[in-house]
């Protein structure tokens, strides 16, 4: 299924935020998950479902003063 | 040292720093420690899939309050959502709100900071806004909310000192709120200066994150931050246009 990644169009084999995140070996402490622009937090990644076409940002703290 | 207060929350530092610009990310944890930083700011960014680079959260010891920033916010709206973001990921309720069009000079637009800060410290937030010296802007800020308002110095990055030093002698006289100098602040003595002025706080990323040796300049800031608060509480003696004598003009070996 292809979804919209941090502005790119990529395809994917998972069906949740949860799965999603495991699937790119990102640490999950601090990651913040936007799906379809809409915050969605850790405990709630298992049953965000993703459907074709949704738009998923993955965003965490960077160094800035 | 009498403590800061933002938002309701005691801080023994009045030294605030930043994460940008260190050549490694190693000398995070000991400028923290060296300078006894409480609080310290970070930015956040979508994650590069393709090149990873490692979590600024990861550097940052839990004892250390954190400071989000609404970097590449330009108006109200994004750094709303900005700040909404940070806090679902865990960081905390304070928050630096930084809204930025001019690229030239990297200076904040009040107007917008003015509208964010009212939402955001509404919604909870500790709200601490970085802005252009204006004394009407900082007490707007005051009514909307802001535990904090912070002034630039000169624009972010720059070194310069206090260029706006007359601006905020009137913030910090006529806005009952802490006022933290952020940004331009290049060497010690102008921390210094800026504690003496009577600034409740600074907040130096740059000056220390870029010197070959940024834990010993934290502490180096950390010392002239405490120099100039015990100065300013001390109350510094008056300026005049003459000398005043400081020994003794005893008139034996003149008659006149």
């Amino acid at each position: 299924m292809e979804i919209t990644l941090n502005g790119e169009v990529k395809k994917v084999g998972v069906k949740n935020i949860y799965d999603l995140v495991k699937s790119l070996e990102l640490d999950s402490d601090g990651v913040v998950i936007l799906h379809n622009d809409e915050i969605v937090k850790k405990d709630l990644w298992q049953g965000s479902h993703l459907n074709v076409k949704d738009s998923v940002e993955v965003l965490y703290f960077v160094s800035g003063g | 040292m009498d403590k800061l207060i933002l938002g309701g929350v005691e801080f023994e530092s009045r030294l605030l720093t930043g994460t940008g610009k260190f050549s490694s990310k190693d000398e995070i944890p000991k400028m923290l420690k060296a300078s006894e930083s409480q609080i310290i700011t970070m930015a956040l960014r979508r994650i590069n899939l393709n090149n990873r680079d490692e979590n600024i959260l990861n550097y940052i010891p839990k004892n250390i309050t954190l400071l989000p920033n609404t970097s590449g916010a330009r108006n109200a709206e994004e750094a709303i959502k900005i700040a909404r973001i940070a806090r679902a990921a865990g960081c905390g309720n304070f928050i630096k709100i930084e809204v930025i069009n001019d690229m030239k000079y990297l200076m904040p637009d009040n107007a917008e900071t003015i509208k964010a800060t009212k939402v955001l410290a509404d919604e909870g937030f500790i709200v601490l806004p970085y802005m252009t010296p204006d004394l009407i802007a900082g007490q707007r800020l005051k009514e909307a909310g802001a535990a904090a308002v912070m002034p630039l110095g000169s624009p972010i990055g720059s070194n310069r000192g206090i260029e706006t030093k007359a601006i905020i002698e009137i913030m910090i006289e006529n806005i009952d709120l802490p006022i933290i100098v952020d940004a331009g602040i290049g060497k010690p003595s102008q921390a210094a200066e800026a504690m003496e002025m009577g600034a409740a706080a600074v907040l130096v990323n740059t000056a220390i994150a870029c010197s070959p040796n940024p834990a010993e300049m934290g502490k180096a800031f950390s010392l002239a931050v405490k120099a100039g608060r015990m100065a300013y509480k001390a109350k510094m003696a008056e300026e005049s246009r003459y000398a005043n004598a400081s020994s003794p003009l005893t008139g034996f070996l003149h008659n006149n």
